[in-house]
This record gives C-alpha cells, structure tokens and sequence, in this order.
C-alpha cells in the first residue's frame, strides 16, 4: 500500500458506567472500542461492518474526535488529530466530516437548506455574500438536489433528498475524509442505491477517503475496496472487499457472509447459513481470550487464553485474528 | 383566537400607556368623597370606588401598572434563564451539577422571606441614592421608580429559575441530536451552535412558559401588592383593584367585576397568543 493516510493506532474508546447522584462511582467499563488499527490510503474506501452495538460509531467518533479517546492516536495526512485541541482542533474539522444514519435527527429542522449549506461553507473558508447563493446551488446539484429548493426546510424533502442535503454539508468544507455511518439504513430500499451510487461517485470525483459503516456486507461490498469486519469493539479480519466477501477466513466473518443472500437462485438453494448462537455479549464485559469463544461454532480451550493475533494466508493484505486461522481454512 | 388575542394585549396596552395623555394628571387619585361608590353609568363610567375615585382612571393606570412588571419581569426572567439553561444543558457534567446546585438552593429559599429581606434593605437604598443626589444639587429623585424597580427584580430573580430548568432540559435532550453533533463536526464555533442552532429549536416550549409566566407574574406582583410590598397605594395596579373590589363585593360588584373580567381576559389572551407563536415559529405547521 502506498503512503497511509489516515492512520488509527490502537484505539480505545471506554465509557465509565457511573452510579450514584452526589458522589458518583465507577461501577464499570463499557468497552465500545478496544484496541483498532487501521490505516487506509488516500482515496480509498473502507467498509466497516459488524453486528449492532459493537462499537462502529463509537469508532467513527472517535477518529472524527467527536468523542475523546481513552488511548491510542488518529493521524491524518501529518496531523495528529488526538493531539489537537479548542481552535486547532476546530480548524482541522474542515479535513474530515461524517455523514449520520438519520438524515431526520442530522438536520436542524428551523434552518432552510440555504442556511444550513451557507453556514457550512463558510465555517472555514471566506466567501463573498453575493457569491454564496451560488456555491450553495453548485453544491446541491453536486448532490442531484435541484437548487431551486434550496429556500425549504428540511421537512418538505424525503428521507433520501435529506441525506443528499446532509452530504452536501458534509462536503461544504471541502473535507478529505469522509465517516459515513450507515448513511441508507434509514432510507427505503428503492432510494439506498441511488445514495450509494452518488457516494461513490463523489469519492471518486474528490478523491475522498472514506470509512462506510453499515451492518449490512451486502451494502458494504460494492462501494469499498476493503472491508473490516468489527467484533465487540475491535477488528477481527481485514482485506480486500471481494476476497473477504467471497473468501471469508474468519468464524465471524463466515457466519455474516452466510447471512447474505445471494442472487443467483442455484447458489441461493444451496446456501448453507451459519447460525450463531445467542446474543453479542456486551462490551461491559466482555469474554477473555478470542471474544467471539462463546458463540464460535469452532471454539476450543486455547481460544480464552489470550486475543489472537492477525495473521494472514496467501495474501499479506488480507488478515484476521483466529487462533485456528491456518486450519480453519484449509 | 391567537389574532383576537393580540390584538386585545395591543388595544388594552395603547389604552393603558396613550389613554393616560387624554386624561387629567391626576385621573387615577382624584378623590371625590361624596361620590364614593357611585354605579357604573352617568358621570363615571365604570363607576366610582370607596373614595370616590374613578374606576375607569384606576383601571387604566393599574393596567399600566401590571402589564409594565408582567413584561419586564417575564423579560428579566426570560434572559437570564435563557442564558443560563442553555450553557448548563450544553456543557453538562460538572459545570451542570455545580448551576444546578445553585437553582436548587435559589429554589428552596422561602420567595416571600427573600423579597421582604430585599424591599426592606433595599427601600433605604433608594433613599440614600436620591439623598447623594440632592446633596450635589441634583433634581433627579430615584425613590418615586424605586419600588418598582425592586418590584422587577425580587420577582425576575424568582421566575427565572423555572425558566432555567425547562431550558436546561431542553437544551440536554437537543445536544443528543445528531444536527448539533454534525455543527460540532463542521468546527462552528460554541456561540454560534448555541445561539443558532440550540436556542431557536427551544423556542416553543419557551414561548409557551412565557405566556404562562406573565400572568404568573402579574398574580405574584398582586400577591406582593396585598402585602404592602409592591405597588404602594394611591398607585393602583389591577391587583390591589380585586383586592379592593373584592372587600366591597356586595356593595359595589363594579369595583370587582370589571378589573377582575379584565384581568381574566388579558391572561386567556397572552395564552392564545403565545400557541399562536409558537405555531408560526414552528417550520412544520406554518405554510410556505
Ligand atoms: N455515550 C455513551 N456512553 C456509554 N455507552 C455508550 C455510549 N455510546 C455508545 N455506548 C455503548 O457502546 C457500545 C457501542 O455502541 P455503538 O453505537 O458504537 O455501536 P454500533 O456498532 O454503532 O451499533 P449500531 O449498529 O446499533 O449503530 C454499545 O454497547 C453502546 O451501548
Ligand atoms: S480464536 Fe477460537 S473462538 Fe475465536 S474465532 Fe478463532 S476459533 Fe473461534
Ligand atoms: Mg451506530
């Protein structure tokens, strides 16, 4: 891989579960991000998938310094973001924008698409009063929203029209890295597509990097150029989307795959499902050892020793973190 | 009804603020004695109460009266715990513990002890400051406002701390929502997502204690009157009128009747106006 550029260094984001109404108490952790390395090239695009509650958020958050981390350090391009702080910080938001799952909590529901775009293109850049109507159109037709609405509020649109008009703000700084989280979970099926393709499409235009969470692989595969698969706060197997989609290694990962339905009908007979017994645990307390041990159809004594550590087969691109790795996927 | 509502406020307070300059100067204290108790009809319209003053010169200036604290104190109030509310909710934890702590302490103070202690040191106070002006040689007499001005204040300094919580709470449930999330992220500065974008979406709710505040207030300023520690008599406000009015009940029904209808009429008024606001305020239900 060439030159990383956004890198994420064993991150941990650890939230204090507190008792009491005077004197508070720490009564525990809970675990939302425990331990994540990643990095990724300029431009490219990482799915993030994983099961509800496993921390994909939290770690979107956490890069985008919307929540402090517990440990570990994000640098993108050569600033060190965790280190950064008040007006530093803030300035250095106009690099890296998330995009929210509800595009119906994501936009202030008093201001019109106008203000709401003006404002954001004018956080860090200075632009002529006379000028803005302008960028403002340029950007929602960016987006496939015609500018001729851009003096409605936000709920005179539909759910798909809000995301565009939320991913137009996000691109109103001009931002390199862009966080989408679940970004067409909310939206009807019919409309997810056309999100994703205008997704796309912007990453290739502007060159943007970015992570796209979801907890759906089939959402994931087709816009990312690699897939990372989370587990109870941390990273459990990474690679290039297609061999991790169609070449699952790891336990978990085999039983998501199992969980998508396929399009070709022959192939759809014959799909065999992997059902994982019970419930994630909660990262308040989390298994020792390989997490995944207590619902691991393959677990074994060894598996609650200690995480296992990444390993990879052919492809030194692709890894994961199973103990039983090598005879597992023989 | 709202319209109604405003237009009734707008019509009661040109009476009570530009009436006034087409009446005698002293049309609310000039006492007839043989006229006392007069019925409503004949030389005075609303009839004449037990010094023989004119009702219709009472109820105008006490309605300048009570709807001068009613705005001014909910305004007072409003401001303060605006300001306030909305820096605790937003910054929660520690800074909120320690504000609220505050409120809760403010709040369990007895209101009335609080405003006695304040109009009797105070009273002085008002005194003295007129004091160092005559002895500079200065006309300028403070004593005249005084009462009023503390008015304002004892009762600001109380309604406030309602409005503060409501705000706060608000404020905690919004700084949940993913758009404030997304300010944060675009790097607005803390003022700006306060005041833009935290403070017009509590705006509803505000508005609507407001409009249950100013009749609260003007209630509290006729409570404080009752005591002696508000309006100070000849000045009428409508709260002292019910008093009076309510004391000669079988004799004279004009002297409750007509402060008391009004009273009642302004308050359902501020009520219809302020759903009418936040209707309009609202993006959703107003039209395009
Ligand atoms: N502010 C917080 N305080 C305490 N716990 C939190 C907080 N935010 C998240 N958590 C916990 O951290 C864990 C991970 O949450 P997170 O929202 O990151 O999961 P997720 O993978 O995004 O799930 P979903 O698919 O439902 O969005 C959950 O158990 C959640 O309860
Ligand atoms: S380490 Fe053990 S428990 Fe964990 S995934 Fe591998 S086989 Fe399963
Ligand atoms: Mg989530």
């Amino acid at each position: 891989m060439s030159d990383p550029y956004l890198q994420i260094n064993n991150l941990k984001t650890h939230f204090p579960v507190e008792k009491g109404i005077l004197f508070r108490k720490v009564t525990g952790t809970v675990k939302a991000v425990d331990g994540v390395s990643l990095s990724l090239a300029k431009g490219e695009v990482l799915g993030l998938v994983g099961e509800s509650g496993c921390g994909k958020s939290t770690l979107g958050r956490t890069v985008l310094q919307l929540i402090k981390p517990t440990e570990g350090t994000v640098t993108l391009g050569s600033r060190t973001l965790t280190d950064l702080d008040g007006k530093e910080l803030r300035s250095a938001r106009a690099d890296f924008q998330m995009i929210f799952q509800d595009p119906y909590a994501s936009l202030n529901p008093r201001m019109t698409v106008y203000s709401m775009l003006a404002e954001a293109i004018q956080v860090h850049r200075k632009v002529p009063k006379a000028d803005l109507a302008g960028a403002v159109g340029a950007l929602m037709e960016k987006v496939g929203l015609a500018a001729r609405f851009m003096r409605k509020y936000p709920h005179e649109f539909s759910g798909g029209q809000r995301q565009r008009i939320a991913i137009a703000r996000a691109l109103a700084v001009e931002p390199k890295l862009i966080i989408a989280d679940e970004p067409v979970s909310a939206l009807d099926v019919s409309i997810q597509a056309q999100i994703l393709n205008l997704l796309s499409d912007l990453t290739r235009e502007m060159e943007l990097t970015m992570i796209f969470i979801s907890h759906d692989l089939s959402v994931v595969k087709h816009i990312s150029d690699r897939i990372a698969v989370m587990y109870l706060g941390r990273i459990v197997e990474i690679g290039p989307a297609t061999e991790v989609f169609e070449h699952p290694q790891h336990p978990y990962t085999k039983a998501l795959c199992s969980a998508v339905p396929m399009p070709d009908p022959d192939s759809e007979r014959t799909r065999k499902r992997i059902l994982l017994p019970g419930d994630p645990p909660s990262p308040l307390n989390p298994p020792s050892g390989c997490t995944f041990h207590p619902r691991c159809p393959h677990a074994e004594e060894r598996c609650q020793a200690a995480w296992p550590s990444f390993e990879s087969l052919k492809n030194d691109a692709h890894q994961a973190a199973c103990v039983r790795l090598a005879e597992l996927n023989q | 009804m709202a319209l109604a509502g405003g237009v009734f406020i707008l019509l009661l307070a040109g009476l009570s603020f530009i009436g006034p300059f087409f009446l005698e100067g002293d049309y609310y204290t000039n006492t007839v004695l043989e006229d006392k108790l007069t019925a409503p009809g004949g030389e005075y319209t609303l009839g004449s109460d037990h010094l023989g003053r004119d009702q219709l010169g009472r109820i105008i200036k006490g309605g300048q009266i009570s709807l001068l604290v009613g705005l001014v104190a909910t305004f007072v109030s409003l401001t303060i715990g605006i300001g306030y509310g909305t820096i605790s909710g937003y910054f929660g934890g520690k800074i909120d513990s320690v504000m609220m702590r505050l409120v809760d302490i403010l709040y369990s103070l007895p209101f009335v002890i609080f405003v006695i202690l304040l109009m009797v040191f105070a009273k002085d106070l008002g005194d003295s400051i007129d004091e160092w002006f005559r002895a500079r040689g200065s006309e300028f007499s403070i004593s005249g406002q005084w009462n009023m001005l503390l008015l304002f204040v004892a009762i600001g300094a109380v309604e406030w701390l309602t409005m503060a919580r409501i705000v706060r709470g608000q404020v905690m449930s919004l700084r949940q929502q993913e758009f404030i999330e997304a300010c944060i992220s675009l790097g607005l500065p803390t003022r700006r997502i306060l005041f833009r974008h935290m403070v017009p979406n509590i705006l509803g709710p505000v508005i609507v204690y407001t409009t249950l505040t100013i009749p609260a207030v003007m209630l509290l300023e006729a409570f404080l009157s009752f005591l002696g520690l508000g309006v100070q008599p000849p000045t009428p406000s409508w709260g002292l009128l019910i008093k009076d009015g309510a004391d000669r009940m079988r004799e004279a029904w004009w002297m409750l009747v007509f402060p008391g209808a009004l009273f009642a009429i302004t308050l359902f008024s501020f009520n219809f106006v302020g759903d009418g606001l936040r209707d309009a305020l609202d993006p959703k239900t107003s039209k395009d």
